[in-house]
């Protein structure tokens, strides 16, 4: 995943080793990353790179000095790290790969996909409060396309077996999965589940680790935007601020690009029917 | 005369003393990042 971070730099003519210098620190889940984030401040670093909500929010409480670049996958607004996109203002800015209106957008492309969905599960990890914010703007959305949401919250992986009763019990006509470091090891379990149970799936976007996405593995559709090119454009924000711009200076990116990826075989398996105009705005369609 | 000769040792000096001034290497500036993470594969939430 730092591939593309790397390459970023090295794109802007920074060669680690010789002009460039880069510390990994990996918490292993999120009670560390005070501490870590305090290990890079005594370093010193130039620049702190979280590549997370959390780890943005630890790197914000220990420095008020050192510019922070974040890459989250939440809006940054609303989990308190910015004032706003365009001014941002303290010592972090980045890029989120939220849009706006994203979750009712993955909804659309399920309903057309599915035009008699009226009930989704949503499966997420209910302990992270930006993966919940995703989960509430999809909530907030439902009703306008006349779906209702039946919330799957997962705290743990030992969770996952009672999620899939419920989801089981609660027959709904789709499954939709918020991906973070919880839930991304069961996708393979989940599209399985899927596949047993009929559900047409919605994932947030390909894989950006895997050779094979939650498409690729048999779920039926994804759209997002693309994580290795948020990191990679980290880079630029890394470059501005070594030659001395100010953090607060500048705005927030958000995602220009999203694509939808379509699973052709898994739909025939599920027995429907995807209208061309929905094949139409795929990026990718596996046959 | 020794007016001059001192004249012509300081601007021989100078002369001399120029290239190697300007092939010194510059104090190269190695900028250091901080690349924190939760880690795991997808690096998220």
């Amino acid at each position: 995943m730092t591939e593309a971070f790397r390459q970023g730099l090295h794109e802007l003519g920074y060669v680690e080793g010789h002009n460039i210098a880069i510390e990994f620190r990996a918490a292993e889940g999120s009670d560390r990353l005070p501490a870590l984030a305090a290990e890079l401040v005594q370093l010193p670093v130039d620049v702190i790179v979280a590549r997370s909500t959390d780890a943005a929010q630890a790197a914000k409480t220990t420095t008020t000095t050192v510019p922070i670049v974040m890459v989250v996958d939440a809006d940054p607004v609303a989990t308190g790290l910015v004032a706003s996109l365009a001014r941002p203002g303290g010592n972090l800015t980045g890029l989120t790969t939220v849009a706006t209106g994203l979750g009712s957008k993955r909804l659309e492309l399920l309903k057309e996909a599915v035009p008699s969905l009226s009930r989704v599960a949503v499966l997420w990890n209910a302990g992270s409060d930006a993966m919940t914010l995703i989960f509430r703007e999809i909530q907030t959305a439902a009703p306008a396309l006349g779906v209702s949401v039946q919330p799957v919250g997962v705290q743990a992986a030992k969770d996952l077996d009672n999620a899939f009763a419920t989801m089981t019990e609660e027959r709904a006509d789709a499954l939709f999965m918020i991906t973070d470091v919880l839930t991304r090891p069961y996708t393979q379990q989940v599209v399985d589940f899927a596949a047993k149970r009929q559900l047409p799936t919605m994932f947030e976007g390909k894989d950006p680790v895997a050779a094979e996405g939650p498409v690729a593995a048999g779920g039926l559709m994804s759209y997002g935007s693309s994580l290795t090119d948020q990191l990679r454009r980290a880079a630029s924000y890394v470059d501005r601020l070594l030659k001395g711009a100010k953090p607060a200076d500048l705005p927030v990116e958000q995602p220009m690009k999203f694509e939808l990826v379509i699973n052709l075989k898994t739909a025939k398996e599920l027995g429907l029917t995807l209208p061309p105009t929905l094949l139409f705005q795929a990026d990718e369609v596996i046959r | 005369m020794r007016r001059t000769i001192g004249l012509l040792v300081t601007l021989a000096c100078i002369i001399l003393g120029a290239p190697l001034a300007a092939e010194a290497p510059p104090s190269a500036k190695v900028a250091r990042i901080g690349y924190l993470s939760v880690g795991g594969a997808l690096d998220r939430p």
